[in-house]
C-alpha cells in the first residue's frame, strides 16, 4: 500500500472503493481558525453533544487580529468561551498561524484532521493527512461524525537532489504547481517521496505539503522519517513520532519527478499561482510591497534567511517591507539570533504573528500597486486592492527584491554565503503561554455572544409537500460569489444570518431578500452548474434562512450541491432542460410528495400558474436522503445524538 | 524684565511688523492622516517649497490598511512631501511625536503640528502647538502662525518620584485637578526641582496630556537632562540652555509634590476621572495596551518588561505593546527587553500609533480595557460600548499579571525599576526619515488619485452680493447633518467635489443640485448652526458648492472658525425673529459687506423677493477680516506667496 492508503484504511471500516467512489474516514484531530470557524462552532453548538468527540480539536485566532471593531473581538471572544464549554484548545491571539503552530504542537504521524482552512493539508509535512471542509462538516466531525469523500487518485512526487543555496523548498512547490496548474490536482492527493527527502526538514515540507493545495489537490502527505524524528524531538514531542512509509512496491496513479538540483528561484506572476517563471525573467518592475511570512514561509529557517539577506543593508526607500513572523515560537527564537534587530535595522515593519497580510487583513496596497509576497495564492484582490499585482516568491527572493526595489533573486544582492549554517533550531521554546487546554465538557462555562453573533437557523425540518413560488430565474455558471458575496461588509457579519442573508444575490437582484421573505417559501431556478467557485457555505444557509425550499437547476457543482442538502434545500435537476425555459418567476411550483421523490430519485414537479408538469430528478446517497429527510445536518446530527446518547 | 521661557520663546517668533498675535515657526508637523487636506490647500495656491525651515511629515496612524485608501492615502502625502520639500518619515519608523522629540526638536524652537498632541516636544524646551491641518498647511506655505494672547500656568514640582511611579501618575494628577478644560488658552511651563529629575522621555508624558487638560502647548526647560538626551541622540550641537528667569512673572502656579504621588488610573469616559489604583476597586481587563506617544519611550517599556519578566501574563487578558518609534524597538531588542515581554505572552505590534485612536485592536463589545493613552472617551477604541481605563506602563504590566487592576508595589519590590535608565547613545538611523533634499526635486507636484481631488481655490466675496437663499434649516444643525455619516463618505474624505454632493443628503437630498445650479447662494439657519463634531467638510463642501453666506441665530464656535478659513462669511441675525421672514428661495442683496463689517458690526440685507430688510452682525476680528477679505484661508496663501513674501 501507499502511505495514504495506509492511513486512509487505518481510519475506515470497510475496504477501501475505486478512486472517485465514496468513502466514510474516522477523524483524529480538527482544526478551526477564526475566520471560517464560526459557523463550525455555531452548528456543533446545535448538534446536541455535551463536549468534542474527537482526540484533539483545536482553535485558533490567527486570521483577524485587526479589530477594526467590535465584531472581531466578540467573535474571538465566542471562540474561546465555546472553546472552554465543550473541551477544545485555543490558540490565543498572537500565538501564530494554525498550521504553523499545529506542525510544531499538534500534528502527529499516521493522525487524521480536518480543518475549515483550505490549506489544512499542510500537516502533510509530519505525515498527517490532512483535508480541508466547510464549518458545518468540522463541526459534524467535532459531533463524532465520520467523514464522507471521495475516494482520491494518489499521485507519487519524486524529489531528487537538493536545494541548491538561494533555492528554497517554495521553489520547488512552484515548479509543482508550474507543472500541475491549478486544477491539475483536483482529486489527487500528493505523496512526496524521494532520496531527497533525507535533506528535508519538516518547515520545507510544510511549504510544499501547503502549497499542493494550489493544485486542487485533496491533501498532500510526506513520510514519517529520520527528519520527521528530529523535528518531533526538538517540539518536546519525541513519543508522538511514529516511523510510516509507503510499501516498497506501492502502486501509484501517476508520477511526478522534479529534480532539486536543477531549480533556480521561480515567481508566480499576477494572477495565478500557476504562472511560474524564473525570477530572472520576470520585467524590471517597481515594487511598492514586499511581505514576508504567512503559514506558507515563515519558518525559522526562512525568516532567518531573509533576515541574513537583509543584514547590514536597507531596504529601497520606495518599498515597505513587511515581515510576520508566522509563530510566536519562532519569533522568540528569531529575537534571541538576531534575525528581528536586522530586519528592523533595514527598515523593515515587524507585524504581529499570524496571516494578516495574505489573507487581506491589513497592508492592503495602493491601487494598483506591486507587491511580492511569500504567501500561497495571488489571486486578483487576494491583498485587499483589487487592481494591484502579487507576484509570489521565496523569503529568499523576497529580502533581496526589498533591497533593490525591483523583484530579483538573492545571488544578485548578495554572497549566498550568507545563507550557509542556517539550521532549524536543536530544541525548540514551547512554553504554551497562549495555548489554553480545555478538557471535557464544562456546562458551567457561559458561551458569550456579542450582538453580532446569532445561532445557525436550522430551518423548518422535513416538509413532505413542496408548494412554493419561483423567487429568482438564473442563468447558468451562477457562483457562490453571486449567491453570497464576500467583501468586508459581509464577512463582518458571517456569524449573524439575518443581517447577512440580506445580501443574498445582491450584485444580481438587491431586493431579493425582501421578495423572498415576502414569499415565505420559495424556489430558486438557475441554468447548468449553479453554485460553482469557493466552497462557502452561506450560499446555501441564506437562501434557506429567507425561506428558498429547493434550487431547481439544469446541474449543480459539486460542493454547492452538498451544502444544499446539508442545510436541507432540495437540489432538484430538471429532467428535460428545455423545460427551464417554460418557468416564469413567480410561477407557483408544487411537488406533491418528496418522501416518493426521495425514494424513486425523481418525480414530478406541477407549475400550478401554467398548469403544466415536469420531469424532475432528485439523486441521492442514502445518507444524503436520511439527512433531507431530517430537515439538514444540524437536525439529521442532533436527531441521532438524542437516539444514541 | 524677568520672563517666563514660554514667553522667551514666543517673543523670539514674534514678527516684527503686522499683528502682536502672528509669529513666524520653525517646523509644521503634518501625519498621514491629518496632512492630505493640508497638502490639497498647498497645492491649490500653488505653494512650491515650504516656507517653515523644518516641515516634517509622518506616516504612523493609519498603518492596519485593510484596503487600499490607506497604501493611497500614504502615497498622497509622501507625494506632498515631495512637491513641497518636507521630511518624510516612512511607515515603520514610529509615532510622529516620538520621532519628532528624538530627531529634530530642539530648545527655542515654535513648531505648529497637525495633531493634538504637538506639544510632546516641549520636553525639550521648545513650544508645539496643534491646530487644524489646513491651518498648519498654510502657515507652512507663509501665513504667520495666529494666537491669541496665552496665559502662562506655571506648574511647579518639588521632591521625587516614589519607586514604582510615573510621570503618568503625575499627569493623571494634575488632570484631575485642573479637568479637561482646566488649561484652555494657556502654555503650562514645568519648573522646580521635581521637573529637574525628570530625563526628556518622562518629560513628554506630560507635555503630551498638557493636550487632556486643553492647554495650548507645555513647556520643560532646556537644561541638562535635554543635553543628555540630544547628546545620546547624537544631537548636542542643536543644544542651547533656555530656562525661564528666575524670577519670571507667572498667570498662575501650582505645586506639586511628586513624592505624594501614588499610581494612577483614569476611569472611562474622561481622562480627568483619575483616582489611585489602590482606591479605585476591584476591576478586571480582557486587553491591556502598553504604547502610544504618551508612553512608548524606552524607560516606560523597559520598566513594563521588568514587571513581567520571568512570569506571565494572566490567561484572562490580553497584553499588547507597541514601541513608539523604530528607535526604541531596537534598543529594547538589544537589550533584552522585547525577549522579556514575548516570553511573558505580550503581543507586539507595529512602532505606530494603532489602538490609541481605534485603528485595530477594537475590544469586544461592552468590554473594559486599560490603556496607557492619553484618552479614554467613549468610543475611542473602535468600539462605541467599550470603556477604557488610562495608567501608566508599571500598572498595566502589574495588572496584565493579575488580570485585576494592580498597583504595581503589590506585585514586586519597585526598586528594581529604577535600575532602567535612557541609554546613553540611541541607535540612530535616519534611514526612514527621508531628508529634505532627497525628497523635493522642484519640479514634481502633488499625485492626485480617485479619491483624493483638487479644491478650487475661491474668489473673495463680492463687494455687492445678490444671491439666493438656497437653504433654510431649522435650529440645531449638527455637522452630522451637513456631512452626513454615510459609509460611502468615509472615504471621501478627501475628495471634495464627490464628498460635496452628498451635503445636507439626508435634510435635503437635491440641495447639492440646487446649490450649484445656483451658483453662489446663501444659507439660512436658526439656533446653534453646525453644533457637533469639528470636521472641517462641512465648511469646505459648502465653500465648493458656491455657498457665500450663511446668515443664523447662532452659529457654533468652531464652524465659524472653518467657515472664515473657506470664505464663508457667517452673519448673524441682529433681531432673530427676522428669521421667520426668509424663505428658501429668496434673493437677498448685501452691499458693501465687508467694509460695512469693518467699520461696524451691522448690515443691512434686503430681501428682494419679499421687499423687505433686516439687519444682521458679524463679530469679526481684524485678522478674521482679512482671512475673508482675501476670500479665506487658501486664497490668503496664494496671495502671500504672489506677493513673494513668504513669512
Amino acid at each position: 500500500m501507499n502511505l495514504f492508503e495506509k492511513i486512509l484504511s487505518a481510519h475506515c471500516s470497510a475496504p477501501l472503493p475505486a478512486a472517485g467512489q465514496p468513502v466514510s474516514l474516522r477523524i483524529d484531530q480538527t482544526l478551526t481558525q477564526d475566520a471560517l470557524g464560526m459557523l463550525a462552532y455555531l452548528s456543533f453548538e446545535q448538534m446536541g453533544c455535551d463536549c468534542v468527540q474527537t482526540e484533539l480539536s483545536v482553535s485558533y485566532l490567527d486570521h483577524n487580529l485587526l479589530y477594526t471593531d467590535f465584531r472581531n473581538p466578540d467573535d474571538h471572544a465566542y471562540l474561546t468561551s465555546v472553546a472552554q464549554r465543550y473541551g477544545i484548545t485555543v490558540s490565543r491571539a498572537g500565538n501564530g498561524i494554525c498550521h504553523a503552530v499545529h506542525l510544531a504542537r499538534f500534528a502527529k504521524p499516521g493522525k487524521t484532521l480536518i480543518g475549515t482552512d483550505s490549506h489544512t493539508p499542510s500537516a502533510g509535512a509530519l505525515g498527517s493527512l490532512g483535508f480541508g471542509a466547510g464549518g458545518l462538516e468540522v463541526g459534524a466531525v467535532m459531533a463524532g461524525e465520520m467523514l464522507a469523500i471521495a475516494m482520491p487518485r494518489v499521485v507519487r512526487v519524486e524529489l531528487t537532489g537538493a536545494l541548491p543555496k538561494g533555492v528554497n523548498a517554495k521553489d520547488a512547490a512552484l515548479e509543482l504547481i508550474r507543472r500541475v496548474g491549478v486544477k491539475g490536482g483536483l482529486g489527487c492527493v500528493f505523496e512526496f517521496s524521494g532520496e531527497a527527502l533525507s535533506r528535508l526538514p519538516v518547515p520545507e515540507r510544510l511549504t510544499l505539503a501547503n502549497l499542493s493545495v494550489e493544485t486542487g489537490a485533496t491533501s498532500a502527505l510526506f513520510p514519517s522519517d529520520e527528519q520527521t524524528e528530529r523535528y518531533l524531538k526538538a517540539q518536546g514531542r519525541a513519543e508522538d513520532f511514529l516511523p510510516l512509509q509507503a510499501d516498497g512496491d506501492a502502486a501509484y496513479d501517476s508520477v511526478i519527478e522534479i529534480n532539486l538540483s536543477a531549480l533556480r528561484p521561480l515567481a508566480a506572476i499576477p494572477h495565478q499561482p500557476d504562472r511560474v517563471v524564473p525570477v530572472e525573467q520576470v520585467e524590471k518592475i517597481k515594487v511598492d510591497q514586499v511581505f514576508i511570512g504567512s503559514c506558507t514561509n515563515s519558518s525559522y529557517s526562512d525568516l532567518m534567511k531573509a533576515a541574513k539577506i537583509l543584514e547590514g543593508r536597507r531596504i529601497a526607500p520606495h518599498v515597505s517591507l513587511v515581515v510576520g513572523p508566522g509563530t510566536r515560537q519562532n519569533y522568540l527564537h528569531l529575537l534571541r539570533d538576531g534575525a528581528i534587530d536586522s530586519f528592523l535595522r533595514a527598515g523593515a515593519r515587524i507585524l504581529e504573528c499570524g496571516c494578516g497580510p495574505c489573507v487581506g487583513m491589513g497592508q492592503a496596497v495602493k491601487t494598483g500597486g506591486v507587491s511580492v509576497r511569500t504567501i500561497n495564492r495571488n489571486f486578483k484582490g487576494r491583498c485587499g486592492t483589487a487592481d494591484s499585482y502579487t507576484y509570489i516568491a521565496s523569503p529568499e527572493t523576497a529580502a533581496a527584491t526589498a533591497i533593490a526595489g525591483y523583484l530579483t533573486d538573492a545571488a544578485s544582492v548578495c554572497s549566498l554565503d550568507v545563507l550557509a549554517e542556517i539550521r532549524e533550531p536543536e530544541r525548540y521554546e514551547n512554553d504554551d503561554v497562549l495555548l489554553e487546554h480545555n478538557q471535557g465538557a464544562n456546562p458551567q462555562v457561559s458561551v458569550l455572544r456579542g450582538p453580532n453573533i446569532r445561532p445557525i437557523p436550522i430551518g423548518d425540518g422535513f416538509l413532505n409537500r413542496l408548494d412554493a413560488a419561483v423567487v429568482i430565474k438564473l442563468g447558468d455558471n451562477i457562483s457562490t460569489d453571486e449567491i453570497a458575496p464576500s467583501g468586508a461588509k459581509n464577512v463582518a457579519n458571517r456569524a449573524n444570518i439575518e443581517a447577512v442573508s440580506q445580501s443574498t444575490f445582491e450584485r444580481i437582484d438587491p431586493d431579493f431578500w425582501k421578495r423572498a421573505t415576502a414569499l415565505g417559501n420559495s424556489v430558486i431556478v438557475a441554468g447548468d452548474n449553479y453554485g460553482q467557485g469557493s466552497s462557502r457555505e452561506h450560499a446555501a444557509l441564506m437562501p434557506m434562512y429567507l425561506g428558498v425550499k429547493a434550487v431547481l437547476a439544469k446541474s449543480f457543482a459539486r460542493i454547492h450541491r452538498a451544502n444544499l442538502i446539508n442545510f436541507g434545500l432540495y437540489p432538484l435537476e430538471f429532467d428535460n432542460s428545455d423545460d427551464y425555459d417554460a418557468i416564469h418567476p413567480g410561477d407557483r411550483l408544487v411537488l406533491e410528495d418528496l418522501t416518493d421523490a426521495l425514494d424513486r430519485g425523481a418525480s414530478s414537479l406541477h407549475n400550478v400558474t401554467q398548469g403544466t408538469h415536469y420531469p424532475v430528478k432528485l439523486q441521492v446517497s442514502p445518507r444524503e436522503k436520511e439527512i433531507l429527510q431530517a430537515g439538514g445536518v444540524l437536525r439529521y446530527i442532533k436527531k441521532r445524538k438524542e437516539a444514541s446518547p | 524684565m524677568p520672563k517666563s521661557l514660554s514667553c522667551k520663546i514666543l517673543d523670539a517668533h514674534r514678527l516684527p511688523r503686522g499683528d502682536s498675535a502672528h509669529y513666524w515657526v520653525d517646523s509644521a508637523l503634518f501625519h498621514d492622516m491629518s496632512g492630505i487636506l493640508p497638502f490639497i490647500g498647498c497645492d491649490a495656491i500653488g505653494l512650491k517649497r515650504a516656507a517653515v525651515a523644518k516641515p516634517v511629515v509622518f506616516t504612523d496612524h493609519n498603518l492596519v490598511s485593510a484596503d487600499p485608501s490607506a497604501a493611497n492615502d500614504q502615497a498622497f502625502v509622501r507625494s506632498g512631501a515631495r512637491a513641497f520639500g518636507l521630511r518624510y518619515s516612512m511607515a515603520g519608523n514610529g509615532v510622529c511625536h516620538s520621532v519628532y522629540a528624538q530627531r529634530i526638536a530642539a530648545p527655542g524652537m515654535l513648531l505648529v503640528g497637525a495633531d493634538s498632541h504637538s506639544a510632546t516636544c516641549g520636553a525639550l524646551g521648545m513650544l508645539g502647538i496643534g491646530m487644524g491641518g489646513m491651518d498648519v498647511g498654510m502657515v507652512m506655505s507663509g501665513l504667520p502662525l495666529r494666537l491669541k494672547p496665552q496665559k502662562i500656568l506655571n506648574i511647579h514640582l518639588t521632591g521625587a518620584l516614589q519607586k514604582g511611579v510615573c510621570p503618568k501618575d503625575v499627569a493623571l494628577v494634575l488632570l484631575k485637578e485642573l479637568t479637561i478644560s482646566g488649561a484652555v488658552g494657556k502654555i503650562l511651563e514645568y519648573t522646580g526641582p521635581g521637573t529637574a529629575a525628570l530625563s526628556v522621555p518622562q518629560r513628554m508624558t506630560l507635555a503630551n496630556m498638557g493636550a487632556e487638560m486643553g492647554a495650548t502647548s507645555s513647556v520643560f526647560p532646556a537644561d541638562d537632562a535635554v543635553y543628555a538626551f540630544l547628546k545620546a541622540q547624537g544631537r548636542e550641537a542643536a543644544f542651547v540652555p533656555l530656562t525661564a528667569d528666575d524670577d519670571a512673572p507667572y498667570d498662575e502656579r501650582i505645586t506639586l509634590d511628586l513624592s505624594k504621588v501614588e499610581p494612577m488610573v483614569a476611569l472611562p469616559g474622561r481622562p480627568d476621572r483619575g483616582c489611585t489604583v489602590r482606591g479605585a476597586g476591584e476591576m478586571t481587563f480582557s486587553q491591556i495596551f502598553i504604547g502610544s506617544c504618551t508612553n512608548g519611550s524606552y524607560t516606560d517599556i523597559a520598566r513594563a518588561a521588568l514587571v513581567l519578566r520571568g512570569k506571565k501574563v494572566s490567561p484572562e487578558t490580553t497584553l499588547l505593546v507597541a514601541c513608539s518609534s523604530r528607535q526604541v524597538y531596537t534598543q529594547l531588542l538589544r537589550d533584552g527587553y522585547i525577549a522579556m515581554l514575548t516570553d511573558a505572552g505580550a503581543r507586539i505590534l507595529e512602532s505606530a500609533c494603532g489602538p490609541c485612536m481605534g485603528i485595530g485592536q477594537a475590544p469586544a463589545s461592552g468590554a473594559m480595557v486599560l490603556r496607557t493613552s492619553n484618552r479614554n472617551f467613549r468610543g475611542r477604541s473602535g468600539t462605541p460600548d467599550a470603556q477604557i481605563c488610562l495608567c501608566g506602563t508599571e500598572t498595566a504590566a502589574a495588572t496584565a499579571l493579575t488580570g485585576r487592576l494592580t498597583d504595581v508595589r503589590d506585585v514586586m519590590d519597585p526598586a528594581i525599576l529604577d535600575t532602567v535608565r535612557e541609554p546613553e547613545e540611541y541607535p540612530v538611523d535616519d534611514s526612514m526619515l527621508l531628508p529634505y533634499d532627497l525628497q523635493w526635486d522642484g519640479t514634481s507636484r502633488v499625485a492626485y488619485t480617485q479619491n483624493i481631488q483638487p479644491i478650487p481655490v475661491r474668489d473673495a466675496i463680492g463687494r455687492n452680493v445678490r444671491a439666493g437663499v438656497s437653504l433654510k434649516v431649522g435650529d440645531g444643525i449638527s455637522t452630522d447633518d451637513i456631512v452626513p455619516a454615510l459609509p460611502q463618505l468615509m472615504t471621501l474624505r478627501a475628495n471634495v467635489p464627490a464628498l460635496s454632493q452628498y451635503l445636507y443628503h439626508n435634510l435635503d437630498p437635491v440641495f447639492a443640485e440646487r446649490a450649484t445650479q445656483m451658483g453662489s447662494s446663501i444659507i439660512v439657519a436658526g439656533l446653534d448652526y453646525a453644533q457637533g463634531s469639528s470636521r472641517e467638510h462641512a465648511a469646505l463642501g459648502c465653500m465648493y458648492l458656491g455657498v457665500q453666506i450663511v446668515i443664523a441665530r447662532s452659529i457654533h464656535r468652531i464652524h465659524r472658525g472653518n467657515l472664515i478659513n473657506y470664505g464663508v462669511l457667517p452673519l448673524l441675525f441682529v433681531n432673530e425673529s427676522d428669521y421667520a421672514s426668509v424663505e428658501q428661495g429668496d434673493v437677498l442683496e448685501l452691499e458693501n459687506v465687508l467694509e460695512a463689517l469693518g467699520s461696524c458690526d451691522t448690515l443691512t440685507v434686503r430681501n428682494a423677493t419679499k421687499g423687505t430688510s433686516f439687519q444682521v452682525r458679524s463679530d469679526l476680528s481684524k485678522s478674521e477680516l482679512e482671512i475673508l477679505a482675501a476670500g479665506g484661508l487658501l486664497a490668503l496663501g496664494k496671495q502671500k506667496l504672489k506677493e513673494g513674501e513668504p513669512v
